[in-house]
């Protein structure tokens, strides 16, 4: 059961960093943070999906799920999630076998 | 000038400041979660593979999911354990994979201030990306406590639900399915649709913009570092050039952000 305690530990740390703020009930937040903190979202999504474009310790990824990831973007200007899915993955499917 | 997010409809389910049944608070935040539960599907699926593929136990290989509450986390928890990490290597990886955690809640706290204790302690604990982004565009300044703890409940009940099962689907339908779909690549798809619709402002603009051109020049950083330096750099960019007065925790008091699908 190591194997157990070490993702119950590992669920721990994650929860912590979640809760950190929420649990202690920090109402008020100087101005100046405040405004930082309402731009998180699109800076977050933003580097999670150039994040994406990295393979794992930076290097450069599939150029394949470059051109498919393009191709998401342009369907995410215009339609809803399932589109961008599904538009998304046949670009992927196509140039992959194309190739 | 560019245009930012594309002229879009308002979001399709009708939105009822502080009044608002219990029913249409319910299917509000069924629709809305909706797309971004279908997105995560193959990850799960992928994910439940990987446990069961692993040298961990399938029991305790499912439950590494509710206990991280986290795909990409699960992912590299199962391979160092599978690997015979030790458990400082694993808790570093998972804490920096999960860092933006702590940034979520920092935007949330003002939001869930007013919130009952127990909400407080039992929302961060499904405060995934998903969340974060549902809850920000599905809910307002406007909106009482009671509607956005049940928004937040409901969405993240059907999420996380569907997440769960699927991860046990994937464990038992285990190497059925073709490694050349690509069922991961659906995560990165599913954060592209969360991320464009984000970028609605000049200010939303320059945080993405900043953020990405981070990511690449901190690309030797491990990825959750990265991110996280990105997201702060983005975010304290856009704070520079923002001109509006100070809103707590949602999208600088709009809230509405396009439709919740399509």
């Amino acid at each position: 059961m190591a194997e157990l305690s070490i993702f119950v530990a590992a669920g721990l740390v994650t929860y912590a960093m979640r809760a950190s703020f929420i649990v202690a009930g920090v109402r008020t937040v100087p101005p100046t943070i405040e405004r930082a903190l309402r731009h998180v979202k699109p800076a977050v999504l933003a580097a999670l999906v150039a994040g994406s474009f990295l393979g794992p310790h930076g290097s450069a990824v599939d150029p394949a799920h470059v051109v498919a990831l393009g191709v998401a973007v342009l369907v995410a200007r215009r339609a809803g999630t399932i589109a961008v899915l599904g538009a998304g993955m046949v670009a992927l499917w196509v140039i992959s076998a194309v190739g | 000038m560019i245009r930012l997010a594309p002229r879009r409809p308002v979001r399709t389910t009708p939105h009822t400041g502080t009044a608002g049944s219990k029913g249409g608070i319910r299917r509000r935040a069924v629709l809305d979660i909706a797309p971004l539960t279908v997105g995560v599907i193959p990850f799960a699926l992928v994910i439940g593979v990987a446990a069961a593929e692993s040298s961990v136990d399938g029991f305790v290989g499912w439950l590494s999911g509710p206990l991280l509450a986290g795909g990409s986390a699960q992912l590299a928890a199962l391979h160092l354990v599978d690997d015979g990490a030790a458990i400082g290597a694993v808790l570093v990886a998972v804490a920096v994979i999960n860092a933006r955690g702590m940034l979520y809640s920092a935007a949330l706290a003002p939001v869930f201030a007013v919130q009952p204790r127990w909400f407080r302690w039992l929302a961060p604990y499904i405060l995934v990306d998903q969340m974060y982004a549902v809850v920000t565009s599905g809910t307002t300044a406007t909106d009482s406590p009671v509607v956005v703890r049940r928004y937040y409940l409901v969405a993240g009940g059907v999420l996380f639900g569907v997440w769960f099962a699927t991860l046990a689907a994937g464990a038992v339908m285990g190497p059925v399915i073709p490694v050349s779909w690509e069922l991961g690549f659906a995560v990165p798809l599913l954060f592209v649709a969360m991320a464009v619709p984000a970028v609605n402002s000049r200010p939303a603009l320059v945080a993405a913009t900043v953020a990405g051109l981070v990511v690449f020049g901190f690309a030797w950083l491990p990825s959750g570092l990265g991110l996280v330096a990105a997201t702060v750099a983005g975010a304290v960019a856009a704070a520079l050039v923002d001109g509006k007065p100070a809103e707590s925790g949602w999208d600088g008091g709009r809230g509405v952000e396009g439709p919740t699908d399509g």
